[in-house]
């Protein structure tokens, strides 16, 4: 099949807010305030991509995803998975696999392996081939062990480990995980990455849409991105999209006097302090060594007094990339 | 996928987690006695010796309409109790993404509850034969199955609009509050529908309950065969065809509702 995997067209989606009993008082025949959750989302991702959404909480990521499989409608355009309309039908949803951050999303008292089954079944899998994909998916996951334990007993990387498992019941090319990582320590995330990037892209081919609000994570795991605010895509490129906005999760803070080296993008910005000093914010790139960065600062001729990195501000910088990109121009 | 098996997966599931509350088995099956014994005595205290309710012995006439009633009980409030449960466990939505049907969903979500409560119906008519002295045509079993079949068809239908009523309103109490009360009020379990009077009961007669309690208890306490209650089972039939249709659509209609507004996991 030739195309994109997954493609929207000028996507939008407004939600009707529900007026309270004053307003329905006041206003009875007024519809409720307009909430523009997404507008004008257009993107493509290619067979075996990982495309990255990434935005902070609110911009409209999940509300995107769940428009994606199905579970809500759009307001505007269209979203088409492998040449079926996301919002009709069984085909969409039969392409894609769904990864909510929701332990709600089980049964409870019934065993990890039970609720497998159940969802497998609802997938149209039965009998032997059900057991067969269920005994295998459990030990990729390395959830064996736990496949006779009820959910209710399982940890949160365990219940994560699980939502991947049934989302691959099905076997679909496309995978939809929406925050995967965002209830897991440092550790279960690092692996849950690891199993996305080598198992189900390197391995398996399939198509990974993710969102997420982790900087580093859109960073190391996806091979292009859209940086959505407000219900708008703002920003997409390739991998190495942050780094050029001068987000990288790997920043240094250079000051130094004398003649100041040149603004070169918002990954090596100088800003002058006045009396013949100067300070550089440089972002490295992935393997970039900082050495090289300093033979830049050093290029223009001045002299350098201090180097600091200066992780902590990549949140903040996020926060004014978003600030700016909202600006009205 | 095949409707029946989808079906199964749902039974089994739900038979899965009601299995893991043990107790509640034990304490359902006192409760079927305990409330038995009550409807045993008060006609025992309210009538004379000897009295008849409609041909047959008071206990024998209030066991076909409570027995039924509380099966049918399913079928009307089931939907909307299984709806609403699966919304607040947050599970519904990840059902609503996999390709499994609307139709299924709905009909699967109370497969286990009316397969249970049928369990729960030959318990009460049981007890009530071996324990408190009803009496039963035997060889009609299988003519009261029947009555029992398109009796849940028929209350399904209403079961699923008041499903609808959960999705497209958030509650749906309400509704099945009211239409619970009408059908106890009309229907013939607690007292004939004579005693309404003939204004009110020519009323009962546009309720499905009433045909059900009657063509129930003709068959399984009266021995009547299916041919005799032809007019109570086309009613019941009739209501189907009209309501069946009207609970999808319904359904369907809440549904799409739900997705429009991204509300399918509200509560």
């Amino acid at each position: 099949m030739t195309g994109p995997a997954l493609e929207t067209a000028g996507l939008g989606k407004t939600f009707v807010r529900r007026k309270s009993l004053g307003e329905l008082a006041r206003h009875p025949f007024a519809s409720g305030e307009r909430v523009r959750a997404l507008a004008d989302v257009s993107f493509g991702v290619a067979r075996g991509e990982v495309f990255g959404l990434l935005g902070p909480n609110g911009a409209g990521k999940t509300t995107l995803i769940k428009i994606l499989s199905g579970l809500i409608l759009p307001t505007d355009g269209r979203a088409v998975i492998e040449g079926a309309d996301a919002s009709r039908g069984a085909e969409a949803r039969k392409r894609l696999g769904l990864v909510i951050a929701d332990d709600r999303s089980f049964y409870w008292r019934l065993t990890g392996a039970q609720n497998l089954r159940f969802f497998g079944r609802l997938h149209g899998l039965y009998g032997n081939a059900l057991e067969r994909r269920i005994a295998h998916l459990l030990e990729r996951l390395d959830l064996t062990a736990a496949a006779g334990s009820l959910f209710a007993n399982y940890s949160t990387g365990m219940r994560q480990r699980l939502a991947v498992a049934r989302a691959l019941l099905h076997d679909p090319p496309i995978l939809l995980l929406d925050e995967p990582t965002r209830s897991l320590d440092p550790v279960a995330a690092r692996s849950l990455r690891r199993f996305v990037q080598d198992e189900l892209v390197g391995r398996d081919g399939k198509t990974v849409l993710i969102a997420t609000h982790n900087l580093h994570e859109a960073e190391t795991l996806c091979t292009r991105l859209a940086i959505i605010a407000r219900g708008r895509i703002v920003a997409s490129g390739e991998a190495g999209l942050l780094r050029h906005l001068g987000l990288h999760a790997d920043r240094w803070r250079i000051e130094g006097t004398g003649a100041a080296p040149a603004t070169d993008g918002a990954a090596f910005r100088v800003e002058g302090l006045g009396a013949d000093r100067w300070r550089l914010d440089a972002a490295l790139a992935p393997g970039e060594i900082l050495d090289r960065v300093l033979e830049r600062a050093r290029a223009a001729g001045g002299r350098i007094h201090s180097c600091e990195r200066v992780d902590s501000d990549l949140e903040e910088a996020f926060e004014e990339f978003i600030q700016r990109a909202e600006r009205p121009q | 996928m095949s409707w029946l098996r989808g079906i199964g997966a749902f039974i089994v599931r739900d038979a899965l987690e009601d299995l893991s509350y043990r107790t509640a088995f034990l304490m359902n099956t006192v409760g079927i006695l305990l409330f038995l014994a009550v409807w045993y005595f008060v006609p025992k205290f309210l009538l004379a010796q000897g009295a008849e309710v409609e041909g047959l012995p008071p206990f024998s006439w209030f066991l076909g309409g409570i027995a039924l009633w509380q099966f049918l009980n399913v079928a009307l409030s089931g939907f909307a109790r299984r709806i609403r449960k699966e919304q607040l466990s947050g599970t519904l939505e990840a059902m609503m993404a996999t390709p499994a049907r609307t139709s299924l969903v709905l009909f699967g979500s109370t497969a286990w509850d009316f397969l249970f409560s049928a369990l729960s119906l030959a318990l009460y008519v049981l007890f009530g034969v071996w324990i408190f002295g009803a009496q039963i045509a035997v060889a009609s079993i299988p003519a009261a199955i029947v009555v029992l079949v398109l009796t849940s068809l028929c209350f399904s239908g209403i079961g699923i609009l008041a499903a609808s009523a959960i999705l497209y309103f958030k509650r749906g109490d309400p509704i099945t509050f009211l239409v619970s009360g009408v059908m106890q009020l009309f229907g013939g379990v607690y007292f004939p529908a004579s005693a309404l009077g003939p204004r009110l009961q020519a009323v009962a007669e546009w309720i499905p309950l009433t045909h059900a309690t009657r063509a129930f208890r003709a068959t399984l306490l009266g021995g009547a065969s299916l041919g005799s209650q032809v007019g109570d089972l086309a009613a019941l039939a009739g209501f189907s065809l009209l309501v069946i249709p009207l609970g999808l659509a319904m359904a369907r209609v809440a549904i799409g509702r739900a997705r429009r507004d991204g509300t399918l996991a509200h509560y």
